[in-house]
């Protein structure tokens, strides 16, 4: 076999590859199509089913010293994201007469709901969300919750320098019509739901159409 | 309202006459009782100006009200602190922190309705970070003295925290969450890098098949 010919044939070669690994690549979605991962948070927000029977085998402890108060939380001042190199900024946040969460304008400071639970608290869901981008400043440290796998770690410090560490055990997309509102219930198991955009974006109203809900149990 | 929550303030008055009369101290009070101390001040200090804020901007009688008696009650919470601080000689700071300072400045910068729901946020935020530094001093503290203080300003704060909660439950559970204006992550797909690789690989098997061709086509 001659030269030209073999250069030739590499050419084909090649090329093939190139246009077979270019349309798969056409097929990888955006970052904002988060897929799900997890059981569904709806029912991860659910009342635990209390132990039927607890076992014996550990006597009880003496009840002579009367019971600790129960530990409250402060506010929370940061979250650590695995993908944000720094903790980010914590606000508490209501709701607006439009029902709107009132969430900080720039990406990089993310909203805590003060009327739910306080990260720490024995009970209910902490809710902390945030803009995954603006158009006025760009995207910010939420961006990484597309990217959250099973068993990564957020932290979250408080006023007076706690940290309470949580474990990712879901994430779930609601087109935004359809977000649960259990998610925003002070009671229940603890757990931290961090609540972004993600899905399609219209470029006409500047909105996506779903939210991103990544679900967290603590870890002792 | 007002008259049940000021009975709450009975325990603070009776302090007050207490400290008053009190022989100065022996000990001196640990680094916990003073760190604790020059916190509540400035807390102190803070939702005093808030409660003053609140008068001034707030669009509804109830969180009018809230301001009112905020002001009052950490008025009369204050005057004890600084007497005992008198007492034990411990230095307290002359204003809120610079972070308390910034957050007040931060509600301020809302208006209308969105004003009441940011100040109600942020108090929940400030009074949960009370509650937990003074839970924290009567846990590690020593000093009897300010150990009664922590002990009167504990009902005072969680009445408080019950009342703000009250308040923000009337808002509502948010139905919304705006998380995102920019569109940036729903660019993030590998669409165009796809396309790009397909018409390279494309070019690459038509230069290859032609070359192949002509080669053929020459050599018969």
């Amino acid at each position: 076999m001659n030269r030209p010919r073999l250069r030739h044939l590499v050419l084909v070669v090649a090329g093939t590859v190139l246009v077979g690994s270019g349309l798969a690549l056409t097929r990888v979605p955006p970052r904002a199509d988060a897929p799900d991962i997890g059981p569904p948070v709806a029912a991860a927000a659910a009342a635990p089913e209390l132990p039927s029977e607890t076992p014996d085998a550990v006597p009880p402890p003496p009840p002579e010293l009367p019971p600790p108060p129960p530990p409250v939380a402060a506010a929370p001042v940061t979250v650590s994201l695995p993908a944000a190199p720094e903790p980010v900024p914590l606000v508490p946040v209501g709701v607006l007469a439009s029902g709107a969460l009132q969430l900080p304008e720039r990406p990089t400071v993310l909203g805590w709901y003060a009327a739910g639970a306080v990260p720490g608290d024995a009970a209910g869901t902490a809710v902390i969300a945030g803009h995954v981008d603006s158009a006025r400043y760009g995207a910010g440290p939420l961006e990484g919750l597309l990217d959250l796998g099973e068993g990564d770690l957020v932290e979250v410090t408080d006023a007076t320098g706690d940290t309470h560490r949580y474990a990712v055990t879901a994430r779930t997309s609601f087109a935004k019509s359809a977000l649960p509102a259990e998610l925003f219930r002070a009671d229940g198991p603890p757990q931290l739901a961090l609540v972004t955009c993600g899905g399609a974006f219209d470029e006409r109203t500047g909105n996506y159409a779903d939210n991103v809900v990544v679900v967290a149990v603590p870890v002792t | 309202m007002r008259r049940l929550s000021r009975l709450v303030l009975l325990p603070v008055a009776a302090l007050g006459a207490l400290v008053l009369t009190a022989a100065p101290a022996l000990a001196a009070p640990s680094d916990q009782d003073v760190t604790w101390m020059q916190a509540a001040h400035q807390s102190n200090l803070a939702e005093i100006a808030a409660g003053n804020a609140a008068q001034q901007a707030a669009t509804t009688p109830e969180v009018r009200e809230l301001g009112a008696m905020f002001v009052q009650m950490h008025t009369q919470l204050d005057t004890q602190l600084t007497q005992a601080a008198q007492q034990l000689g411990v230095q307290l700071p002359g204003e809120p922190s610079a972070e308390q300072q910034r957050q007040l400045a931060a509600v301020q910068r809302n208006s209308g309705q969105a004003f009441d729901t940011a100040w109600i946020a942020q108090q929940i935020g400030s009074h949960s970070t009370t509650l937990a530094a003074t839970q924290r001093e009567l846990q590690n503290g020593s000093d009897g003295t300010v150990l009664d203080l922590a002990r009167a300003a504990t009902p005072v704060v969680e009445q408080h925290l019950t009342q703000l909660r009250d308040t923000a439950r009337k808002y509502g559970v948010p139905t919304s969450v705006p998380g995102g204006t920019g569109g940036q992550v729903a660019d993030g797909g590998l669409g165009t890098t796809g396309w790009a690789l397909t018409g390279l690989g494309a070019v690459a098997l038509v230069a290859g098949t032609a070359g192949l061709v002509r080669r053929r086509a020459t050599s018969a």
